[in-house]
C-alpha cells in the first residue's frame, strides 16, 4: 500500500478506480430535492471517534462535506442528524465550510446539524419524525449503523425519499439493499473520501488495497493446500505471536 | 490564528494522536515502554473526558432549537415542551437529589424504568413490522438475484421456525448449510475488504490526505 501511495505520489502511475454508483448517484439525489423544494437527511451513523467504528463515521463525514457542498451550491436545504456528541462539534464545522466555499455563509443554520440523542432508539425516533415532517426528498445514511438502519430505510421509504445507504456492518448490510435505492457496501465507504476528492495520491491507497486482497487470496489457497496436507503451519503463523514473550 | 496554522494543525495532531495509538498498541515491554504506555493511558483518558464535554454542545442545541420551536408555536411545539421538561427535569432529579450518584433517586428510577425503558422497546419491535415490509419489496421476483434471495431466504425461514422440522426434517440441516457456506462466505469476503479500507484510510488520514472529515476545500 505505501509503495503504491509512493508511485502515486511521484506521478509513476495514476490509478483510476470503477465507479461508484452509490457515490454517483448522490449529486442526482441533492439535485432531485433541490428540484422538489424539499430537503435532504444526513446522517453519519451512530458510532463516535473513539470506538472501532470511528473509521466508518469519518467515511461519513468526508460524504458529509460532499453532500453540504453540494446542498449550499443548489441552496437545498439540509438536515444533519448526529447522535454522538463528539461528533456534532466537527459535523456543524463540515456543513459550516461548505456554504462558505459556496459563497453563502448566511446560508448556514446551525440549528440544522442537530444533536438527539446519544440513546440508540431515541434517536432513531428523532431522525424518523424528522424525516416525517420535512418529508425529506433525499435520505443519505453512511456510517457505522446498528438495528436502527432498516427504522431510517423504511421511514425514507414510506416519505418517497431517495435513499443512498453504507455501512461497513455486515449484519446491516441486507436491509439497507432491501430497502434503499443505492447501496454503498463494505469497503465503498471507506473508499468514498478518495472517490470523490479525486485525489491521485488517495487513489493510490485504494489502488494498494487490491494487492492486499491478491495476498489474502494466496493466503487462503497456501492455507487450504496446507490444511489437505494435514499441517496447521499458517494457521499457527497467522494467530501469532510471531515470537514468545 | 494563520491559515496554514489552521489547516495543518488538525493534520499534524491527527498524525500525533494515531502515533501514540499505534506505539501503546505495538510495544508493550513493561521495562522498557512502561511510561511511554502509561501516558498514552492518560492521555486516552484525558480524550474521553474531552468528548464528554460535547454533550454540553449537544444538549444547548437541543435546547435553543426547541426553545424557538416553543416560542414561535410551531406545529408539535407541546413536544418541545415535553422534550425540555424531561432533559432538564431528569438533570435537575439527578444532579441536585442524587445522593452521590446520578441515578439514585428513586424518582429517576421510575420515570427512567417506566417511560423511557418502554418507549425504547417500542420503536424496537417496529422493526419486525419493517423487516417483513422491506422483505416484501425485496423478495419479489424480477431478477434472477431476487429469486436466489427468495428461495435461499423461503429455506432458511423453514428451517428456523419450528414448522419446517416439522414438515421436512432436511430444512434445518439446509439452514444450517446455507448459512455457514455461501453466507459466511460472502461475509468474509466483504469483512476482508473491509479490514483492508480500513488500513488503507488509516494510512490515509495518518499522512495527512484524507481530509473530508474536516471539512470540503480542508
Amino acid at each position: 500500500m505505501l509503495a503504491t501511495l509512493y508511485m502515486s505520489m511521484k506521478g509513476i502511475k495514476t490509478p483510476s478506480i470503477r465507479k461508484i454508483a452509490g457515490l454517483d448517484a448522490i449529486h442526482e439525489a441533492v439535485g432531485r430535492a433541490t428540484e422538489m423544494g424539499r430537503p435532504v437527511h444526513f446522517s453519519p451513523g451512530i458510532g463516535g471517534l473513539g470506538t472501532d467504528v470511528a473509521p466508518q463515521t469519518l467515511a461519513g463525514l468526508s460524504v458529509l462535506s460532499h453532500v453540504a457542498e453540494l446542498s449550499a451550491r443548489y441552496k437545498a436545504t439540509l438536515w444533519t442528524t448526529i447522535r454522538q456528541p463528539e461528533v456534532q462539534p466537527l459535523a456543524t464545522e463540515i456543513v459550516r465550510q461548505a456554504y462558505m466555499k459556496a459563497g453563502v455563509p448566511d446560508a448556514f443554520d446551525p440549528d440544522k446539524v442537530i444533536f438527539l440523542s446519544t440513546a440508540q432508539f431515541a434517536y432513531a425516533s428523532g431522525v424518523v419524525g424528522l424525516m416525517h415532517r420535512e418529508k425529506a426528498a433525499a435520505n443519505i445514511m453512511i456510517g457505522g449503523f446498528w438495528a436502527e438502519s432498516l427504522i431510517f430505510a423504511e421511514a425514507g421509504y414510506l416519505i418517497g425519499a431517495i435513499q443512498i445507504a453504507g455501512t461497513a456492518n455486515t449484519a446491516q448490510l441486507p436491509f439497507f439493499v432491501a430497502a434503499c435505492d443505492y447501496n454503498l457496501i463494505g469497503e465503498e465507504i471507506l473508499a468514498a473520501g478518495a472517490y470523490l476528492s479525486k485525489d491521485p495520491v488517495q487513489l493510490g491507497a485504494i489502488w494498494g488495497q487490491d494487492y492486499g486482497k491478491l495476498m489474502a487470496i494466496a493466503l487462503m489457497a497456501i492455507g487450504i493446500m496446507l490444511s489437505l496436507a494435514g499441517s496447521d503451519y499458517l494457521w499457527k503463523v497467522l494467530r501469532g505471536p510471531l515470537w514468545p514473550v | 490564528m494563520s491559515a496554514a496554522v489552521r489547516r495543518n494543525l488538525p493534520l499534524v495532531i491527527t498524525f500525533v494522536a494515531g502515533m501514540l495509538a499505534i506505539g501503546d498498541y505495538y510495544f508493550k515491554v513493561e521495562k522498557i515502554t512502561g511510561a511511554f504506555n502509561k501516558l498514552v493511558t492518560d492521555w486516552m483518558g484525558f480524550v474521553n473526558v474531552a468528548a464528554a464535554f460535547a454533550v454540553i454542545i449537544g444538549m444547548v442545541t437541543l435546547t435553543r432549537i426547541h426553545a424557538r420551536r416553543l416560542t414561535q408555536r410551531k406545529t408539535g411545539w407541546y413536544n418541545s415542551l415535553a422534550l425540555i421538561i424531561a432533559m432538564y427535569g431528569l438533570l435537575a432529579l439527578g444532579l441536585l437529589f442524587g445522593e452521590g450518584k446520578f441515578t439514585a433517586h428513586p424518582a429517576y428510577t421510575w420515570w427512567f424504568n417506566n417511560l423511557y425503558v418502554p418507549l425504547d422497546a417500542t420503536i424496537f419491535s417496529m422493526l419486525a413490522f419493517y423487516i417483513a415490509s422491506a422483505a416484501y419489496r425485496a423478495f419479489r421476483v424480477r431478477t434472477a438475484e431476487a429469486t436466489v434471495l427468495l428461495i435461499s431466504a423461503v429455506l432458511v425461514m423453514l428451517g428456523r421456525a419450528p414448522i419446517g422440522p416439522a414438515i421436512w426434517s432436511e430444512f434445518g440441516p439446509i439452514t444450517s448449510w446455507i448459512m455457514a457456506v455461501p453466507n459466511t462466505a460472502g461475509m468474509r469476503g466483504i469483512m476482508i475488504g473491509v479490514a483492508l479500507g480500513v488500513l488503507s484510510m488509516g494510512v490515509r488520514v495518518l499522512i495527512g490526505r484524507e481530509r473530508g472529515y474536516l471539512g470540503p476545500g480542508a
